[in-house]
């Protein structure tokens, strides 16, 4: 029975141990940071480079109709492209925000949320890639550019 | 009695909000949402002015050492933001319904281009941040994160509380409230505590839900407060259905085993009248439909029986992740064999099967997952689905634990 007792609290042991591992493994000392637009603003510099994004896309954003559909384009095989359209569709709202995502001559993109037939996007979004010379559009950083169509 | 109130008072507040923003905005919603928060709270406290309050043992300790703890927990939470479905499938409704003076517009739930925010989901969590929003006058995701202390909170005071009143030892209540801080999955990995998704309110709920059940079997009192976990559960998070169902079946056993099967029944009223509320309010606003899984049927089910074998193999290897459930399933495991074999843990021998089946359900749903790679389907959600089982893990482990001094 000393036995079986002593194998539970050594068990338990392990587990403290182990536990205190793992907090010293992902504790961060950084400084909390309250910011209204925290969540926005780490994404924004970590997929499109911005710097105070959630500032400049909603600036960006504004200056479309609350009911013009915006489209974003990129990688169709690259997960960010996911990532990217959610930010543009947060602080989109309440305009509807597409995706079409490029993988290639007849293949499919593993990654997009195309609209339906018919819809004429006002404003057109390149992630990662780079607009068509032949569309005037304007670079927000190097990975993010905006075309406005005036459909 | 801190932890139920900060989690009842969590379930009163967005059922409120929820209501009162149908009609009122702004200033308004505020006004007459604090105002009814308010009167059901001193309505709480005239009932029982006249109860006698039992101080637990080592109650001081307890919040001595919780005290640091909570300190880490809101420094962690502060300096990571926001991600995923933290942010894409929860924070998002409250910073819409900002916008919109409290009021979540319907239009959020029928939009075609938003399929992707799972307009289905419940609003529990949302609403909390968008009272916070309410109050602060705008969004503020930095503040808004500091919600994992009230559910942090509320989990370690539910743990110490209940396990210290049903076995009587305070130093069992204080295994369990140390152990949930050594699951990293629990703290600080996705859907953890820190990163404010919904998986870790919905785990504390199906903890207090849990220790109302075993407070009924030990006591048979208590099934008010099993009626309003239950209820709660599916409000918190779509699969808190599955997670009422099996913990409301465990109740009816228990219930019928001491002759009490019809007041238990009506325990599970509540939570019945919810979910349909909820189907009726989302019919009515035309949401946008589930695309992660196929309709269930036999024949989906039969078709995509060569999964089994990759969810039998994802299932394993996440039991055994330590980086993320460190040795808990293990200690598990070790807790139910002794529940089943020992007799005097007799009374919680329910506990095993409700965490099991739920594992063995959330299992076979994926056989009906419409993502083109099932096993990635699998490893993107599992983890987190186990969070609210690992709760009534530990719930085990500690009455299981034996005593330094205990005899055979």
């Amino acid at each position: 029975m000393k036995l079986r007792i002593a194998c539970w609290w050594l068990l338990l042991g392990v587990f403290a141990v182990a536990g205190l591992l793992r907090w010293s493994q992902a504790f961060s000392v950084a400084a909390p940071d309250l910011a209204p637009d925290r969540a926005i603003d780490a994404l924004a510099r970590q997929h499109f480079g911005l710097a105070d994004g959630a500032a400049i896309l909603r600036r960006e954003l504004g200056t479309f109709p609350t009911d013009a559909p915006l489209l974003i384009f990129g990688p169709g095989n690259d997960w960010t492209l996911t990532e990217a359209h959610f930010l543009l569709s947060y602080l989109a709202w309440p305009r509807p925000v597409w995706c079409l995502g490029d993988a290639g001559p007849a293949t499919r993109a593993r990654f997009d949320h195309p609209p339906p037939p018919g819809v004429r996007p006002a404003g057109l979004f390149f992630y990662k890639v780079a607009p068509p010379v032949e569309l005037p559009s304007r670079a927000l950083s190097e990975r993010l550019s905006v075309a406005i169509t005036g459909s | 009695m801190l932890g139920l109130s900060l989690l009842l008072g969590s379930g009163a507040l967005s059922v409120i909000l929820l209501v009162v923003s149908q009609w009122l905005r702004g200033s308004a919603l505020l006004v007459t949402t604090a105002a009814l928060a308010l009167a059901l709270g001193v309505s709480g406290w005239w009932r029982l002015r006249t109860a006698e309050w039992a101080c637990l043992p080592g109650t001081r300790l307890f919040f001595a050492a919780l005290a640091p703890i909570l300190i880490v927990i809101g420094w962690q939470a502060t300096n990571h933001p926001l991600t995923a479905d933290g942010l894409f499938n929860f924070e998002i409704r409250a910073q819409i319904a900002a916008a919109h003076g409290g009021h979540l517009p319907h239009a959020f739930f029928s939009d075609a281009s938003r399929t992707w925010m799972h307009q289905s989901y419940p609003l529990f969590l949302p609403l909390h941040q968008t009272w916070i929003y309410l109050t602060l006058g705008g969004v503020e995701q930095g503040w808004a994160q500091l919600l994992s202390l009230h559910f942090v909170l509320a989990a370690a005071t539910l743990l110490y509380a209940g396990i210290t009143r049903l076995t009587g030892a305070a130093w069992r209540g204080g295994v369990a409230v140390a152990l949930l801080f050594l699951v990293p999955a629990a703290m600080f990995l996705p859907g953890g505590a820190t990163t404010l998704w919904a998986d870790f309110p919905l785990a504390v709920v199906f903890l207090a839900a849990v220790l109302a059940v075993a407070e009924f079997t030990a006591q048979g009192r208590g099934l008010a407060l099993c009626a309003a976990w239950f209820a709660l559960l599916p409000w918190v998070k779509r699969e808190g259905l599955i997670l009422a169902a099996v913990l409301g079946l465990a109740l009816l056993w228990i219930a019928w085993r001491r002759g009490e099967l019809r007041r238990a029944v009506l325990a599970l009223v509540p939570m019945i009248g919810g979910v349909v509320a909820w189907k009726i309010f989302l019919t009515a606003v035309q949401a946008g439909g589930d695309r992660d899984f196929f309709p269930v049927s036999l024949a989906t089910a039969i078709e995509n029986a060569d999964r089994l074998p990759i969810i039998a193999l994802a299932l394993g290897r996440e039991l055994l992740t330590w980086e993320r459930w460190n040795l808990l399933w293990f200690a598990a495991l070790l807790a139910f064999l002794r529940i089943a074999r020992d007799t005097r843990l007799m009374a919680w021998r329910w506990l095993p099967p409700v965490v099991l089946l739920p594992i063995a359900l959330y299992s076979c749903t994926y056989l009906f997952s419409a993502w083109e790679n099932p096993a990635l389907h699998i490893v993107t959600s599992l983890p987190r689905l186990l969070l609210p089982l690992a709760m009534a893990a530990l719930i085990g482990i500690a009455v299981a634990v034996p005593a330094w001094d205990e005899k055979n």
